[in-house]
C-alpha cells in the first residue's frame, strides 16, 4: 500500500541529516511510532492492518492517534505527506495533524479529506507553511493525527504513512478548494474563490479568455451585468505545473426591488397606531422560487397585508414572503406594521428581494435601503392648539401633569394616563406609584414610563422659551433627530 | 443582526471577519479607541485556518451600554433581581432576547462576577438576572446608599457577533445546506456540545440537529464568561478580531455545578498568560482547589492546543503545575494564550457548594 518507500526511520534522534526525509508513522503493526491516544473517540474504533491502520466504528473526528518522540528535528522540513484512504462513511472533512515542542507550543496544519481518494490509498503533500509562533521546529516532542476538531462527525479512514520533506515533490498544486456557481442580480458583486495547497501564483478565465490582473486566489466582480454571466475557472501555478480548477458558473438576472409607505396615509408613524408599506419586486427569466425579506423594527408587528402568500418570521424583526408559485413579474403588495406607542425617533426598514434558481440564491437590497421612517408630523402633545408654538397655559398644563402626587406616597409622581376627555387628551393618574405602560404617551414623557419628570418638563420650557430677537415666541418644528421629535424654533 | 447595523461596533465590540475583509475593518478601530477614558483599550485577533478548529473567548469588556443609567449601584437584592433606585430605564430595554445584556460588579462582594439580564421584562429601576442557581440575596451583594457598583454591559448571539446574512448585517462564517459543510460554532452545555451552524436554505442560524420547522437559533447566547470553539471549513482562513476595555476589576467566572462537570471559562486576561500565573491553586483563587499527586483526585485544567487538549492539574506535593500524563516536568510556565479560554473539571468533594466562582488574576497588575 506504500506510495514512497521507506523513508530513513531515526524520529527518536535528534541527529537527523539536515534536509533528509523524515518518516513520522509507518502505522505497521510492528513498527509503529504512535498508538490510540488514551480517551479518545478512537478507542476500540482502530484496526491494526499490516502496515496501515484503519479507523471505523463509533471514531468520530477528534485526533485519536498520536506519539511522542525525545525531540525530533523538523526545521529544515517544508513539506508533510499522508499517505491514506477515505473510506465509506467519512464525514470528517479535514485531516489534521498536531506537532507540539517541548514547551507544548504547537503547530497544525490539515487537508482536506476529499484529496485522500475513497478507492485507493493517496500520498497528500501538505505545505508546512511558517512555523506557528512560539513552536521550536528543531524540539519536536508529540503529534496527533485525526479530523482536528472536538469529535463530532464519523472519521472513516486508512491512514499508511506520514513522511516530511524539505521540498515538495515535482507535482502541480493541489486544489483544496474548488470556486462554486454563483447566482448574482444585475448589479450585484460575486466573489470566486480558489484554495490550493503549494500554489505560487493563480490566473482566472471567463469564457477561455483570461482575466488582466486576476490573479490571486480570489476574484471578485463588482457589478455583473448580463455580459458577466458565463464560466470561470482559475489555474494554479507552481514550478512544477498548472492546475485548472472546475468551471464555476455565473448567472446574472435582472431582480428589483423597491418599498416605501404606501400613499394615501400619513407620511409617516404614530405611535401607539399602525402604518401600511408598500413593495414592488421585479424579476426576468423563470426562478424557482422569488423571496421578498423585510428587517424591521423588532417591536413592530404585522397586522395586514394583500399578499395570497403568507409571509413567515425566520427571526425577531424579520417578514419573509417566499412565492414558489411565481406570480407575475412586477409583484406588488402592502403590508401594514402595528408601531407601539412607546416609539421615538426615526425608524428603518430594509428589504432584500431574492431569487433562487437551482439551488444558489441572488439578491439585492431593495431601494430606498434604508427606508426611513419618521414620526408623522403633527403638533406636539403639550400644543393644545396646534399653532407650534407653545404658549404659557400650555406649558401650565404639562407643568399640572408634572406635579402629579401620590397621596399615599405623599410625593411628587408626575404620574398620567390617556383620558380622551381631558384637554390634551390626558390626564393626571394619582393612584400610579411609579412608572408604567399605558396605551399612549404625552411627547414630553421620552422616557416612555407615563411619567413626566423634572428633565422631561424642563425640555417643554425650552421650547417654551424659544425666542426670535427679544421676543419669547415658544415656536417649534417637528424634528426627527431629536429626543422628542420636536426641537425648538421655526 | 439588528443592533449590529444600527450600531456597528458599537454592541459587543468585536468584529468577526473574513481574512479577505480584514483590511478594510482595521482603519476604523483607531476611533473607536479614542472612546474610552478611563479604562484601557485591548485589541486582539485570532486566526482560525481553513480547516482547524480554535477556542475563543473575548478577553474584554465591551464598552457599557449606551442607553441611559448603564453605571450604577445597587440599592436593593432580590432572589432574582436587583434594584438601583433613581434608574431610568426603559422597561424591558434590556430583556429583549435578540440584544441581551449582561451586568458585571465592579465593587464589592460580587465584585467581578457577571449575571446576564433575564428575558424577564425589567422596570425603570430593577434587573431581573440571570443566577446561575444562586439566589442573589444570599450573595451578600451589598445595597444601599454604599450598595455596589455595577455596569450593564452589551452581549452577544450568534447573529450579533457572526452576522445573519440580511442586509447591512453580512454573515462571516461560512454557512452551508447541512451541518456538514458550514463552519461551526461550538457551545458547551455542560457534558457535551450545542453544535450552531448558519443554514444558508433556512438563511438562519440552526443547530446541527435542527429541522426546517426548528426555530431559528440567531439569538443563542455568547455568555461573555464563557468559551467558544470554532470549526473553520471554508477555503480561507477566518479572522476573528475583538477589541473592548480591559477589566478594571479581576474576573470571577462561575463554574457549572459542583460534581466533576466540565466549564469552559474565559480567563479575561489581555495578554498571554502560564499555567503559574493563573494559580488557580491559591485560595485567593479558588476556594478549596484540589492539588494532588494524583491526577485522578486532582482538579484539572485544560488548555485546547490546536488540535487535541491538553490537561493539567496542580501537585500539591511537587508544588507546581503538570501536565496529567507527563508527570516529570513542572508546567508552571505552560503559556495560554490570550482569549483562549480553559476548561475547569472540579472534583466533587474539593467543592465548597456555595461559592463556585473562579477568580482570574487582574488583568491591570
Amino acid at each position: 500500500m506504500r506510495r514512497f518507500s521507506p523513508l530513513a526511520a531515526g524520529i527518536f534522534s535528534a541527529a537527523v541529516a539536515f534536509a533528509q526525509p523524515v518518516e513520522l508513522e509507518n502505522f505497521s503493526a510492528a513498527g509503529a511510532t504512535g498508538a490510540v491516544r488514551p480517551g479518545s473517540t478512537w478507542v476500540g474504533n482502530v484496526q491494526r492492518l499490516a502496515d496501515s491502520i484503519l479507523v471505523g466504528g463509533t471514531a468520530r473526528d477528534d485526533n485519536g492517534w498520536g506519539g511522542s518522540s525525545a525531540g525530533l528535528d523538523l526545521s529544515a522540513m517544508r513539506y508533510v505527506t499522508i499517505t491514506g484512504q477515505r473510506n465509506a462513511g467519512n464525514e470528517a472533512p479535514f485531516v489534521v495533524l498536531e506537532l507540539r515542542d517541548a514547551n507544548l507550543n504547537p503547530h497544525v496544519v490539515s487537508v482536506s479529506s476529499s484529496q485522500f481518494s475513497n478507492t485507493s490509498p493517496t500520498s497528500v503533500e501538505i505545505p508546512l507553511g511558517n512555523w506557528a509562533a512560539g513552536f521550536n521546529p528543531s524540539q519536536v516532542r508529540e503529534w496527533t493525527i485525526g479530523g482536528g476538531t472536538v469529535g463530532l462527525l464519523p472519521f472513516r479512514m486508512t491512514l499508511d504513512q506520514i513522511a516530511f520533506a524539505a521540498s515538495g515533490s515535482a507535482s502541480a498544486p493541489v486544489i483544496t478548494s474548488q470556486p462554486v456557481d454563483l447566482l448574482v442580480a444585475s448589479g450585484g458583486g460575486a466573489t470566486f474563490t480558489v484554495a490550493a495547497a503549494g500554489a505560487t501564483s493563480y490566473r482566472w478565465f471567463f469564457g477561455g479568455t483570461q482575466i488582466s490582473g486576476a490573479t490571486s486566489a480570489t476574484l471578485q466582480l463588482s457589478a455583473a451585468t448580463a455580459s458577466s454571466a458565463g464560466e470561470y475557472f482559475a489555474e494554479v501555478v507552481n514550478q512544477n505545473g498548472t492546475t485548472p480548477s472546475r468551471r464555476a458558473l455565473l448567472q446574472v438576472v435582472d431582480l428589483q426591488g423597491s418599498h416605501g409607505i404606501a400613499s394615501g396615509g400619513p407620511a409617516g408613524y404614530n405611535a401607539g397606531s399602525s402604518i401600511s408599506f408598500s413593495a414592488t419586486i421585479t424579476y426576468s427569466g423563470q426562478p424557482g422560487t422569488v423571496i421578498w425579506r423585510v428587517v424591521h423594527p423588532i417591536d413592530w408587528q404585522l397586522t395586514t397585508q394583500t399578499s395570497q402568500v403568507n409571509p413567515t418570521s425566520p427571526g425577531i424583526g424579520v417578514l419573509e414572503w417566499r412565492w414558489t408559485a411565481l406570480p407575475a413579474s412586477p409583484v406588488t403588495i402592502t403590508y401594514t406594521l402595528s408601531v407601539p406607542p412607546e416609539t421615538l425617533g426615526s425608524k428603518s426598514i430594509t428589504a432584500q428581494a431574492q431569487v433562487t434558481n437551482g439551488g444558489l440564491t441572488g439578491s439585492v437590497l431593495a431601494k430606498p435601503d434604508p427606508l426611513i421612517v419618521s414620526m408623522a408630523p403633527r403638533p406636539h402633545a403639550a400644543d393644545l392648539n396646534g399653532d407650534y408654538r407653545i404658549s404659557l397655559i400650555e406649558l401650565t398644563r404639562v407643568i399640572e401633569l408634572y406635579n402629579t402626587r401620590n397621596v399615599a406616597l405623599s410625593r411628587r409622581t408626575g404620574a398620567y394616563l390617556p383620558d380622551v376627555s381631558g384637554e390634551d387628551g390626558f390626564a393626571a393618574n394619582p393612584s400610579a406609584t411609579g412608572a408604567g405602560k399605558i396605551s399612549r404617551y404625552h411627547d414630553a414623557d421620552t422616557s416612555r414610563d407615563a411619567q413626566i419628570n423634572l428633565t422631561e418638563l424642563t425640555r417643554v420650557i425650552e421650547i417654551y422659551n424659544q425666542r426670535s430677537g427679544a421676543v419669547r415666541t415658544g415656536e417649534y418644528r417637528v424634528s426627527s433627530g431629536t429626543e422628542d421629535g420636536f426641537a425648538p424654533g421655526p | 443582526m439588528k443592533t449590529s447595523r444600527a450600531l456597528p461596533m458599537s454592541r459587543s465590540t468585536v468584529l468577526a471577519i473574513s481574512v479577505l475583509g480584514f483590511a478594510l475593518f482595521v482603519p476604523a478601530l483607531p476611533s473607536r479607541a479614542q472612546e474610552v477614558k478611563s479604562r484601557p483599550v485591548g485589541f486582539l485577533t485570532q486566526t482560525i485556518p481553513a480547516g482547524q478548529t480554535a477556542s475563543f473567548s473575548i478577553p474584554f469588556d465591551p464598552d457599557v451600554s449606551s442607553r441611559p443609567d448603564a453605571v450604577r449601584r445597587v440599592s436593593a437584592v432580590g432572589a432574582t433581581y436587583l434594584d438601583s433606585e433613581g434608574a431610568a430605564w426603559s422597561p424591558g430595554a434590556f430583556s429583549a432576547p435578540a440584544s441581551p445584556y449582561a451586568v458585571r460588579f465592579t465593587s464589592g462582594q460580587a465584585s467581578g462576577r457577571i449575571f446576564l439580564v433575564s428575558s424577564t421584562a425589567n422596570t425603570a429601576s430593577r434587573l431581573y438576572l440571570e443566577t446561575d442557581g444562586f439566589d442573589l440575596s444570599s450573595l451578600q451583594i451589598e445595597s444601599g446608599a454604599t450598595g455596589a457598583s455595577f455596569e450593564i454591559l452589551p452581549a452577544d448571539t450568534l447573529a450579533t457577533f457572526f452576522g445573519a446574512n440580511t442586509p447591512g448585517d453580512a454573515l462571516v462564517v461560512q454557512g452551508g445546506a447541512d451541518a456538514r459543510a458550514a463552519d461551526l460554532v461550538q457551545l458547551w452545555a455542560g457534558s457535551g456540545w450545542k453544535r450552531y451552524y448558519f443554514n444558508t436554505l433556512w438563511n438562519r442560524w440552526a443547530l446541527d440537529s435542527d429541522t426546517e420547522v426548528d426555530a431559528s437559533r440567531n439569538n443563542a447566547l455568547l455568555r461573555p464568561d464563557r468559551g467558544i470553539m470554532i470549526t473553520r471549513r471554508g477555503g480561507t482562513p477566518l479572522v476573528v478580531a475583538v477589541v473592548g476595555r480591559v477589566l478594571a476589576v479581576p474576573h470571577r467566572a462561575v463554574q457549572l455545578g459542583n460534581e466533576n462537570l466540565q466549564s469552559l471559562l474565559a480567563t479575561m486576561q489581555p495578554g498571554d498568560t502560564t499555567l503559574g500565573s493563573l494559580a488557580l491553586q491559591r485560595s485567593d483563587r479558588v476556594a478549596g482547589w484540589r492539588s494532588s499527586s494524583d491526577p485522578a483526585q486532582a482538579d484539572i485544567l485544560s488548555v485546547w492546543s490546536g488540535a487535541t487538549w491538553l490537561s493539567f492539574f496542580h501537585n500539591d506535593s511537587a508544588g507546581y503545575w503538570q501536565r496529567v500524563g507527563d508527570w516529570e516536568s513542572n508546567r508552571d510556565e505552560f503559556v495560554i494564550r490570550a482569549g483562549v479560554p480553559v476548561f475547569v473539571q472540579r472534583r466533587a468533594s474539593a467543592t465548597t457548594g456555595v461559592d463556585r466562582t473562579i477568580a482570574f488574576p487582574a488583568a491591570i497588575p
